[in-house]
């Protein structure tokens, strides 16, 4: 899932003073010294839609002029990466937005561009109409497949099955589906007019699934199992962290409605699982999950999301907010953080569930919890003969 | 010579009204107060003729004293000669001539008779003189109501690139047998410098569009390059970096990049150099400011808000003053 990027990559990363490099591109061409402000880019795991960067450009010498003289020119490709620059082999950097030119303001001598990524046509497209509705209503189709639709037959993307694919990250799409496909996890759908990002919304809510952009793909992912990418933090690391834990956040018995009829608006089914020993500690605290426009098709289905829910919401969890320098410039959505923090007694890794890059003074945010992962893989050495096998 | 100039800079130094006109120094110096100049330290001040006092003029011919330190450049025809001066404690100003090419070479000097003195005929030469030379009183300028001297100088092919030549001028009063201290001369560009006075290795600088790198040496396009007697340039350098401290104190430092700039204070600027550097801030021109061994300083535009020469050198209709603000790209 991390960014494919050097062991070197990750020492300069973790480096006090490493050689960093940031450049912005229009169309191959290098404009990264026109930079007056870098933009803030910011991804979560559950919000899909269009990242948006608005850089802002020095344009004293009507460098940027071509793009409103002919305006073919807001298609060229954009390139906002940042990295490191090795001494002998040159620079290693990893994209931070790949987009195109969404909006070009000038004023006096200064440039500013927004620049959208290539999902905005998701919040362009509609699906279905009122009148004329999306319908999927196979009976074996596997929520992958609905996304699978709506990603490249109303979005535009490649369809390409293979890890050729341009536009989707088929390695997690292909995992994601799978996790539906061994428990025969199936749903019907009707839009009638949503956009395609709001409709992959949907999907992500009703699956507790992420969909979110890393490096110019779609990814998709259930989490499941602790991921084994960790960046361990600690005091010399962390710039700052919050933690909170809200009791709204829990829920120990999950309704999940499915089989709905829309000429007649009713769910025919209703499924519930409970967390007794949460709701002897805490009380009854129940949530419905239904949705007109997706539907599980039968109880088991049903009850799939709603045991799933119950394994981790049953007790209100810690919600950290950090802030780091580039440390974990390499990691994505859904990887694990560490942390060790003597002041709020946390040592425990978490799910990065939302991230922001701030490109303008390299200092991350990350929004780490529970929500969607019961514990981090650790290894603990304290337990071995001893650490000298360890590489 | 030295010692001069240190009397120069102690004066400079300890002077409370630089604008002042009733100063005399302990050393038997009389300056007199000339052009604007803008010093080093930001101060700005007149410049200054020195005048013998009365006791010690008998072993001088004519009892001309000048000071002063500099360097002065001057460009005809596209043709940049550099011309480093200094006064000694004599009656004669010297000149060293570093020729840029050996090709045929034309550059001039204005010599400003001061107010006071009493009227200069005409003006000597002695040393390495070029081929051709000449010595002539500009028809229609003076300061004052005395003459300007313009010193013409044809430097030709016997001139050979990079080695220097020292020329000596003197002046020659109409009443050059009067014992009267009441004369004196001074350049009309003069500089000076707080520090070190060795004029044979203190390096020059020029400033001109970018032609050619290789390495961080450049070939410069002599056409339009300007030598500049910058002994004022001030270089800032700033570095665009971020700074995180971590929960436990540690420190991260991430340099963007970095950026320099130098502010070139300039006086009596001829309309050649002027017009040039004020095209310059109007095309955007990528400039570099190198020393005289063509290593680059500092790389950028000129960044003046409005353009850099645009006053008189008052009262020099043919001079200007101005700042060049050049900032890194």
């Amino acid at each position: 899932m991390s960014y494919s990027v050097t062991s070197w990559f990750l020492d300069q990363a973790r480096s006090a003073s490493p050689p960093v490099k940031r450049t912005f591109t229009i169309g191959g061409s290098d404009y990264s010294r026109y930079v007056k402000r870098w933009p803030s880019i910011s991804v979560a795991w559950d919000d899909l839609r269009t990242i948006s960067a608005t850089i802002s450009l020095a344009n004293d010498e009507q460098t940027f002029n071509f793009i409103r003289e002919d305006k073919v020119n807001m298609r060229k490709a954009t390139a906002i990466k940042i990295g490191f620059t090795h001494p002998t082999s040159g620079d290693e950097l990893i994209n931070v937005h790949l987009g195109t030119i969404e909006k070009a303001t000038y004023d006096r001598g200064d440039c500013a561009l927004v620049l959208a990524d290539k999902f905005k046509a998701f919040s362009e497209r509609v699906v279905g109409r009122s009148g004329s509705p999306a319908v999927f209503s196979t009976s074996t189709l596997l929520p992958s497949d609905v996304a699978w639709t709506l990603c490249t037959c109303y979005g535009g993307l490649n369809s390409t099955q293979s890890s050729a694919n341009p536009d989707i990250d088929w390695t997690s799409f292909q995992t994601w589906a799978q996790t539906f496909s061994l428990d025969s996890v199936y749903v019907q759908a009707r839009f009638e007019g949503n956009k395609v990002a709001e409709c992959l919304r949907k999907i992500g809510r009703y699956t507790r699934s992420a969909i979110f952009q890393q490096n110019d793909k779609l990814s998709f992912h259930r989490f499941t199992l602790a991921n084994t990418a960790v960046t361990s933090l600690t005091n010399e690391e962390l710039l700052s962290l919050s933690v909170s834990v809200d009791d709204s956040d829990m829920t120990n018995r999950q309704w999940v409605y499915g089989n709905y009829v829309p000429e007649s608006s009713y769910w025919t089914i209703n499924v519930r699982a409970s967390n007794s020993a949460s709701i002897n500690s805490y009380g009854t605290r129940e949530q419905v999950e239904k949705d007109e426009s997706i539907w599980y098709v039968s109880s088991a289905n049903a009850l799939n999301l709603a045991e799933r829910v119950m394994t981790t919401a049953g007790v209100p969890y810690d919600r950290v907010e950090i802030t780091t320098p580039l440390i974990p410039l390499h990691h994505v959505i859904g990887e694990t953080i560490s942390i060790t923090e003597p002041q709020t007694g946390i040592a425990q890794a978490w799910r990065i569930m939302k991230q922001e890059l701030d490109m303008n003074t390299g200092r991350m945010k990350f929004g780490i919890d529970a929500s969607q992962l019961a514990s981090g893989f650790f290894l603990d050495i304290t337990s071995l003969d001893g650490t000298e096998v360890l590489l | 010579m030295q010692w001069l100039a240190k009397q120069f800079q102690n004066w400079v130094k300890s002077s409370d009204d630089p604008y002042g006109t009733g100063w005399a120094s302990d050393s038997g110096y009389y300056p007199q107060l000339g052009n604007t100049l803008e010093l080093q330290n930001g101060r700005r001040l007149k410049s200054l003729i020195f005048q013998a006092a009365a006791n010690s003029q008998a072993s001088y011919p004519n009892y001309w004293y000048m000071a002063g330190v500099g360097s002065f450049q001057d460009a005809v025809n596209g043709q940049i000669m550099a011309v480093e001066f200094a006064v000694e404690a004599s009656s004669r100003f010297a000149f060293t001539i570093y020729p840029t090419s050996p090709s045929l070479v034309e550059t001039g000097l204005s010599v400003y008779v001061n107010p006071t003195t009493k009227r200069v005929n005409s003006l000597g030469a002695y040393g390495n003189l070029p081929t051709s030379y000449g010595l002539y009183e500009m028809p229609y300028t003076a300061v004052n109501g005395q003459p300007v001297f313009v010193v013409w100088m044809y430097v030709t092919s016997n001139y050979t690139a990079g080695n220097r030549r020292d020329i000596s001028f003197y002046p020659q009063p109409a009443e050059s047998s009067s014992s009267s201290p009441e004369a004196g001369l001074f350049l009309g560009h003069v500089q000076v410098r707080d520090g070190g006075l060795d004029f044979a290795t203190d390096p020059t600088y020029g400033l001109g569009p970018w032609v050619v790198t290789s390495g961080t040496a450049i070939v410069v396009g002599s056409l339009e390059a300007i030598r500049l007697d910058t002994p004022g340039a001030t270089i800032k350098g700033q570095r665009l970096e971020s700074k995180h401290e971590s929960q436990a104190g540690k420190q991260y430092r991430y340099r963007w990049g970095a950026r320099d700039a130098v502010s070139i204070p300039m006086t009596l600027v001829n309309c050649r150099d002027s017009t040039l550097i004020n095209s310059f801030w109007k095309a955007e021109e990528d400039l570099v400011y190198f020393d005289d061994r063509n290593y680059i300083v500092v790389s950028g535009n000129i960044v003046n808000k409005d353009l850099p020469f645009s006053k008189h050198e008052k009262p020099l209709l043919d001079r200007w003053k101005g700042t060049i603000e050049l900032e890194g790209y």
